[in-house]
């Protein structure tokens, strides 16, 4: 199957691509059977026990590589594969026949093969002791391809109404600042990398979101209501971000807000447990806490006994090979984002004549509680002081920001766009650079690809990051050449960080 | 009804998922609502009444709690969730 792209003219009726996608599972450790001849439905409690021995599917890769299969994707349970359909036929000794693919209308192909109903399966010997089963999987249906190509947008950088001042859209101001196109032309999206934003909400009815034909789905923390909303608007535009940058990713947004009774949502905690429980590669979180010391401008130097529990569980999750991103904060001092080991993701400000600065929205700060930890890492798109309007993002028309930013951002208060980009945008765009990273070598652990986009930045050299977390009073961290304390190693650049890897 | 959401921090030689489901199920038992759980927490709500009755106070955010000689065993701190910021 041809990578994601958004322009590609749907394939013609009647011709089902010769390529297949195989799920291909495996006996358990022990040699017992596999989760698809277990018998009943696996469990979170249970999934665990399925778990193969990973030299066995080592083998049973390479029989099937031999065979001519490729892995895409390689999980704790299952392997993702692709082959001919005359390979499949080979090795299962099975005859495919042509199906139509179901809700035909946002499907992502029209029709797909699979074996027959009634069909023989002999599957090679050397192999069916070697797997569980492979299953040819179904074309799927999430956020299928317009009928029609999404209106082109004209103005500012990368398109979009003038609104009297530059600003950038999304996704073609993002990718063109992030120097993402030449990834995404050598068909490098995030496909296969499961990506989790804990956030406000997600509602992607939009009609931005309907030219991804990427996965996506969105689950509810404990306490959240309503799947398909966003009374706020937070969660759906900065989820454009990770879009933007990574098209092609498995996108899980677990919501945290209760629409109708605020005070019931869940906690960051809750929403990170509840990320866990999809075994997302990423996890993105544009939200925080300000630890400042009581009545002062200081940073806290003693993490609060409630934050603990967090800072637990974020830290077992990064040892478990998790990356996970935080926003540095606009002017705060935030947890988790100065923890050591998640990626801090501050901001940098590109003009119209595309000179960089720090933005001076955006916290750059010393952490008191963890000694040598200096705030952000590096840097996403991020706007300036007062407002930080600066990438023009989809939201519910209506929402929270839509009525609130109209002012500022020079939208109207209903039309379902929003001008915001505080470090909550810096999150998810870092965040889907991750998951192109972990798409050329899925083998990357969280400090190597922190490593690899610390090298890989642009080096922001003038401009100040936010007063607020200043504690000197100084009007903010000042950039320098080289790295420094305003914007870490600079912005982000996935062109150059995509050839380290 | 009003809830108040609850994290509990498993002891280090616990953090394993049989003994935070065993603890999970231990603070239904004493009323809490299990709501998720990782690795090495998980978090439950309570309503305000049998917060007061567990922990013998009304709820406060800075406060670390009491950890219920029932969950003891299993769990080294109890605190309230803060409210978060977006940004």
């Amino acid at each position: 199957m041809k990578p994601f792209n958004p322009d590609a003219p749907p394939p013609p009726a009647g011709s089902p691509s010769d390529l297949l996608r195989v799920a291909v599972t495996f006996p358990r450790a022990g040699g017992q059977g596999g989760p698809v001849k277990f018998g009943a439905r696996l469990s979170t409690a249970s999934a665990e026990r399925f778990v193969p021995d990973p030299l066995n599917v080592d083998v049973a890769i390479g029989e099937l590589q031999k065979e001519g299969f490729a892995v895409s994707s390689r999980g704790r349970l299952a392997v993702s594969m692709r082959c001919t359909r005359a390979q499949y036929e080979k090795v299962f000794g099975t005859r495919l026949t042509v199906f139509d693919s179901p809700s035909p209308e946002s499907a992502q192909v029209q029709k797909f093969f699979f074996p027959g109903r009634g069909a023989r399966a002999a599957p090679e010997a050397r192999i069916a002791t070697l797997i569980d089963d492979a299953y040819i999987q179904w074309p799927h249906i999430y956020m299928a391809a317009p009928k029609k190509k999404a209106k082109a947008m004209a103005g500012g950088v990368g398109g979009g109404p003038a609104l009297g001042y530059h600003y950038l859209s999304a996704p073609k101001g993002v990718q063109k600042l992030l120097n993402v196109a030449a990834v995404h032309k050598a068909k490098i999206t995030g496909k296969g990398i499961r990506v989790a934003m804990v956030d406000s909400g997600f509602d992607q009815r939009h009609a931005w979101f309907k030219k991804f034909r990427a996965q996506s789905g969105v689950v509810l923390a404990p306490g959240a209501s309503g799947k398909l909303t966003d009374t706020g608007g937070h969660g759906t535009g900065e989820s454009a971000n990770i879009f933007s940058v990574a098209p092609g990713v498995t996108f899980i947004g677990v919501k945290v807000d209760n629409d109708s009774a605020p005070g019931e949502g869940a906690s960051i905690l809750e929403g990170f447990q509840e990320a866990l429980r999809h075994h997302p590669q990423v996890i993105s979180i544009s939200m925080g806490y300000d630890l400042r010391a009581a009545g002062t401008n200081k940073p806290d130097n003693k993490l609060p006994n409630s934050l603990v529990p967090l800072e637990a569980e974020i830290q077992a999750a990064i040892a478990a090979g998790i990356v996970v991103v935080f926003s540095a904060g606009n002017g705060h001092y935030a947890f988790p984002g100065q923890m050591p080991n998640v990626i801090s993701a501050g901001g940098v400000y590109v003009d119209e004549k595309s000179a960089m600065q720090a933005s001076n929205y955006a916290s750059a700060f010393a952490s008191a509680i963890y000694k040598g930890r200096s705030v952000p890492d590096f840097c996403g798109l991020v706007g300036m002081m007062p407002d930080a309007t600066y990438i023009r993002l989809p939201i519910p028309k209506g929402c929270d920001i839509d009525r609130d930013m109209a002012a500022a951002d020079r939208t109207k208060p209903n039309d379902g766009w929003g001008v915001f980009s505080g470090t909550s945008a810096a999150a998810p765009q870092i965040a889907g650079l991750c998951a192109l990273l972990l798409q050329k070598n899925p083998g990357l652990s969280p400090q190597e690809i922190k490593a690899v986009l610390r090298r890989s930045a642009r080096d922001v050299s003038v401009g100040r990051a936010s007063a607020a977390s200043d504690p000197k009073q100084l009007g903010g961290v000042k950039a320098s050449a080289g790295a420094d304390g305003a914007t870490g190693a600079g912005l982000v650049d996935a062109a150059a960080a995509i050839k380290q890897v | 009804m009003a809830w108040v959401r609850l994290q509990l921090l498993m002891r280090p030689e616990h953090r394993t998922q049989p003994d935070v489901e065993a603890a999970a199920k231990a603070a239904a038992a004493l009323g809490m609502a299990p709501s998720g759980q990782g690795q090495t927490t998980f978090s439950a709500r309570v309503s305000a009444p049998d917060f007061q009755r567990l922990f013998g106070r009304s709820a406060s955010e800075a406060a670390t709690l009491t950890v219920p000689k029932e969950l003891a065993r299993y769990v080294e701190s109890i605190t309230v969730a803060p409210r978060h910021e977006y940004f």
